[in-house]
C-alpha cells in the first residue's frame, strides 16, 4: 500500500492555492481576449539530398549553403528534393514524404513563456521522435544517412 | 449511505494515489485504480483538474527559467561528468549510475543505453547538454565516416563560432526507437540547430567508408 506522508498532507494542503494561481496565471496572460481554443502554426519543409562528388549547390539552397557545407566534407552535392508548408492547427499531423518513408510533424500547441515557442513532435521513419520547442523562425535540420546519401530535412517553424 | 460519501469525499491515500497517477509513477494495477477512483468519485474528478493545472503552471515558470541556462549549460566543459549520469531504469524506482563512455565505442550505444523511453522536459535538456558533452570528446576510430565528421562538426572551435546564447529550438524529449540521435546547437545567431539520426547498424554498415 502507499504510505501517506506528511508531504501529500502539504500538497494536499497548497492544491487550491495552487490551482487558483493557475488561473489567475492564465488570465492574466490574456486579460482581454479570451484564449482560442485552436492554435496555429506553420512548418516549411524543404527535403534536401546531398551526395558525394563535384561541389554544387541548388540555387534554392542558398539560404542554407553556409550551414549545409559544414555538415560534412565528403558531401558536397546539394539538390532540393521537395519544399512544402504545412499549416496545421493544435494536435493537426501532417507528413512529408522521405526516401525511407514518411516523416511525420505533429503541433502540440504553443507554450505559455514569454516567446511563444511552437511544440511539436517529430516523429522519424523508424528510429526515433522528438518533442521540440522552437521559438518563431527558428530552424532545425534534421540529417539521417540514406544508403550512400544523406537527407536533410530543413524546417523553419512559424505562427 | 456510506456508498455516497465514499463519492464526496476524497482520503489522503486517495489523493496521494491521484499524485502518482498524475506523475505517471504507478504500476498497471494501480493506475487502474487510480482511473476507477477518477471515474466514481466527483472529489476525487475535481483533485486531478486541480493537480494539472498546477502542473501546467509550474512548467510554464519552469520553460521561462530554464531557457538562459540550458544556454550556459551547452557552453560549460562536463567532460567530468559521464561517469556521475544517472538513470532510471523501466519498472525500477531505483537509480543507478551509466557506466561511462567506454573509449572508442560511442555515441550511438551510450545514447541507447540511457534508455529513453518516455523521459521528461528535464531530461531531455539533460540529454541534450550531455550529447554535446559527449561529441566534444571528438572522433573514435572505429566508428562510422559519417558519424565520426558529424561529431568533428560539433567540437566548438572547428567551426566558426561559439553557441549562440539564446537557443530558439529545445528537444524537449527523445523517444528512441532504435539508432542514436545527435543534436548540434547553432553555432552563430539566426543558425540551425542540426539533429543528426543514426541507424542501429550504422557502427557497422560504414565503418569503411571514408
Amino acid at each position: 500500500m502507499i504510505g501517506v506522508t506528511w508531504t501529500t498532507r502539504a500538497m494536499r494542503a497548497l492544491l487550491p492555492l495552487l490551482a487558483l494561481a493557475a488561473s489567475v496565471n492564465a488570465s492574466a496572460q490574456t486579460p482581454q481576449l479570451p484564449k482560442p481554443a485552436v492554435e496555429h502554426a506553420s512548418f516549411q519543409v524543404r527535403v534536401i539530398e546531398a551526395s558525394k562528388g563535384t561541389p554544387q549547390m541548388d540555387p534554392k539552397l542558398a539560404d542554407l549553403e553556409r550551414e549545409l557545407h559544414s555538415l560534412h566534407r565528403d558531401f558536397g552535392r546539394f539538390a532540393l528534393l521537395q519544399a512544402d508548408t504545412q499549416n496545421l492547427a493544435t494536435s493537426g499531423r501532417g507528413v512529408v514524404r522521405l526516401p525511407n518513408g514518411d516523416l511525420i510533424i505533429q503541433f502540440l500547441g504553443l507554450t505559455p513563456d514569454k516567446v511563444q515557442r511552437v511544440r511539436h513532435r517529430v516523429e522519424m521513419p523508424g528510429m526515433n521522435a522528438t518533442v521540440r520547442s522552437v521559438a518563431p523562425g527558428g530552424r532545425t535540420l534534421d540529417v539521417l544517412q540514406v544508403g550512400d546519401k544523406l537527407v536533410i530535412i530543413a524546417t523553419t517553424v512559424g505562427r | 449511505m456510506s456508498e455516497t460519501m465514499t463519492k464526496m469525499t476524497l482520503s489522503d491515500a486517495d489523493f496521494e494515489l491521484l499524485m502518482l497517477h498524475a506523475d505517471g509513477e504507478l504500476p498497471a494495477d494501480r493506475a487502474a485504480d487510480a482511473q476507477k477512483l477518477l471515474a466514481e468519485s466527483a472529489a476525487a474528478a475535481s483533485v486531478w483538474r486541480d493537480l494539472h493545472l498546477g502542473r501546467d503552471l509550474l512548467r510554464g515558470i519552469a520553460m521561462e527559467a530554464i531557457a538562459p541556462a540550458q544556454a550556459k549549460l551547452a557552453r560549460t566543459d562536463l567532460s567530468l561528468l559521464p561517469g556521475q549520469v544517472m538513470r532510471k531504469l523501466p519498472d525500477d524506482e531505483a537509480l543507478h549510475p551509466v557506466a561511462a563512455v567506454p573509449p572508442g565505442r560511442g555515441l550511438v550505444a551510450w545514447i541507447q543505453g540511457l534508455g529513453l523511453g518516455k523521459v521528461g522536459f528535464a531530461m531531455g535538456v539533460a540529454l541534450a547538454a550531455v550529447v554535446f558533452m559527449v561529441v566534444k570528446a571528438g572522433p573514435v576510430a572505429d566508428q562510422p565516416a559519417v558519424q565520426r565528421e558529424a561529431e568533428i562538426a560539433a567540437v566548438p572551435g572547428t567551426n566558426v563560432a561559439a553557441p549562440v546564447d539564446d537557443p530558439s529550438v529545445i528537444i524537449e524529449e527523445m523517444d528512441i526507437e532504435s539508432g542514436g540521435v545527435m543534436v548540434h546547437p547553432p553555432r552563430e545567431e539566426g543558425g540551425s540547430t542540426i539533429i543528426w539520426h543514426f541507424p542501429d547498424n550504422a557502427a557497422q554498415g560504414a565503418g569503411g567508408e571514408g
